[in-house]
């Protein structure tokens, strides 16, 4: 029947927060993936740039300057954000905040598209393009 | 960051977008090249919310006919934007310089207008700054002039070209520009710059940059030869070139 299959086409379509609550779970898995994997393999899922951001939260922890860190090259202000990676056991914890920010800019499309007058199945398409893209996941969750 | 100013701008929130784009410009330094953009976007019809909500044109309808049309057109959406940049920009930036001093100048500001990296660099300049990285320091190479494309094309070409146009397109181009002209893209990047949605076009265009980076090997040679030395470097200009042709 093809009211049933327009209706069985558009599941995934149909609410906002299907779309979020899935990016979301996808970027916790590779996140979960990334821990399993760095611990079993020489060569590492994470960037090398995450350890050069966890590196300065390091130093922040202890009382110093981000700078200590060579090729630390932001604003302190992201060491201060990633300190909870310093405390045992967190060091995901800036993938985490990587990720939420990712799924919330996706979000943040739906809405742009919505107010311009979009309709929800079409932004929705939309912004999967950002928010289940894996080229996307892949590079926020090894940072 | 993107997605959430052009919301506020959308929501006709100028000083919040401008807070948001000054705080950003602190944090990455790149999201400067949006600032002429919104400018121009934040015309009368903004001031006074009347903008068309279509899917086609969103913002800016003003036209100005020369480049002084930006400084006879203060307006209030304008000035507010202004102030919410440089006051989250400022006070972001004097509050990390009152902590960290002089090191936070040099690695967070002073570093990033300097860098010369010719490693993970899938730029169309690679291969000339590879292979200038094997000459004696020169006080001018031509890798010194990328900048000029680059930023005239981001901060004046597109934001003028696409007056008019829909906001978030226009940044989308001045993003596009920005990366493809680069001095520096990494992997990272370009695994980013691949994943969207015009990732076909991309590619057409990166390997047309590509073979521009052909051209540019073969100023350094030139620049080589002048010089009258028969330099070490003749080896890895065959490297570079088969790499680079491995690449494409």
């Amino acid at each position: 029947m093809p009211s049933k299959q327009l209706q069985s086409s558009s599941w995934l379509w149909a609410s906002t927060s299907r779309i979020i609550v899935a990016s979301t779970l996808l970027r916790l898995i590779l996140i979960i993936y990334g821990v399993y994997h760095d611990a079993h393999s020489p060569l590492k899922y994470t960037d090398v740039d995450y350890y050069v951001f966890t590196d300065a939260a390091r130093f922040v922890h202890l009382k110093q300057s981000p700078y200590l860190r060579e090729t630390y090259r932001y604003t302190p202000l992201l060491a201060w954000l990633l300190i909870p990676t310093a405390w045992p056991g967190m060091f995901s914890f800036g993938k985490v905040v990587f990720a939420l920010g990712d799924v919330a800019a996706g979000w943040i499309m739906i809405l742009v598209l919505r107010r311009r007058g979009m309709s929800a199945e079409r932004s929705l398409k939309y912004s999967s393009i950002w928010l289940l893209n894996p080229m996307v996941q892949f590079s926020c969750c090894a940072v | 960051m993107t997605s959430l100013l052009i919301l506020l701008i959308q929501q006709g929130k100028p000083l919040q977008a401008g807070l948001l784009l000054g705080f950003s410009i602190h944090f990455k330094i790149y999201p400067i090249i949006y600032t002429p953009t919104i400018l121009l976007a934040l015309d009368k019809l903004y001031d006074i919310s009347h903008f068309p909500r279509t899917e086609i044109k969103a913002y800016g309808d003003h036209r100005p006919k020369s480049f002084t049309g930006l400084l006879s057109y203060l307006n209030r959406s304008r000035i507010l934007f202004s102030i919410g940049t440089a006051l989250s920009f400022l006070t972001a930036t004097s509050w990390m310089y009152s902590l960290y001093g002089q090191d936070y100048i040099q690695h967070a500001w002073t570093h990033h207008f300097s860098r010369l990296d010719h490693r993970h660099n899938f730029s169309p300049y690679h291969l000339t700054l590879y292979l200038s990285s094997a000459l004696p320091q020169q006080s001018f190479t031509i890798t010194k002039l990328a900048f000029v494309p680059q930023l005239l094309l981001v901060g004046a070409v597109i934001p003028l070209a696409l007056i008019g146009k829909d906001l978030a397109t226009t940044m989308f181009a001045q993003t596009f520009a920005f990366v493809a002209f680069n001095k520096v893209c990494t992997s990272q990047v370009l695994a980013h710059l691949f994943s969207h949605i015009w990732a076909n076009v991309v590619s057409v265009l990166y390997v047309v940059l590509m073979f521009s980076t052909a051209l540019f090997a073969y100023l350094t040679i030139f620049a080589f030869e002048k010089q009258g030395s028969n330099s070490p470097c003749i080896m890895d200009y065959r490297t570079g070139i088969s790499c680079f042709v491995g690449m494409c």
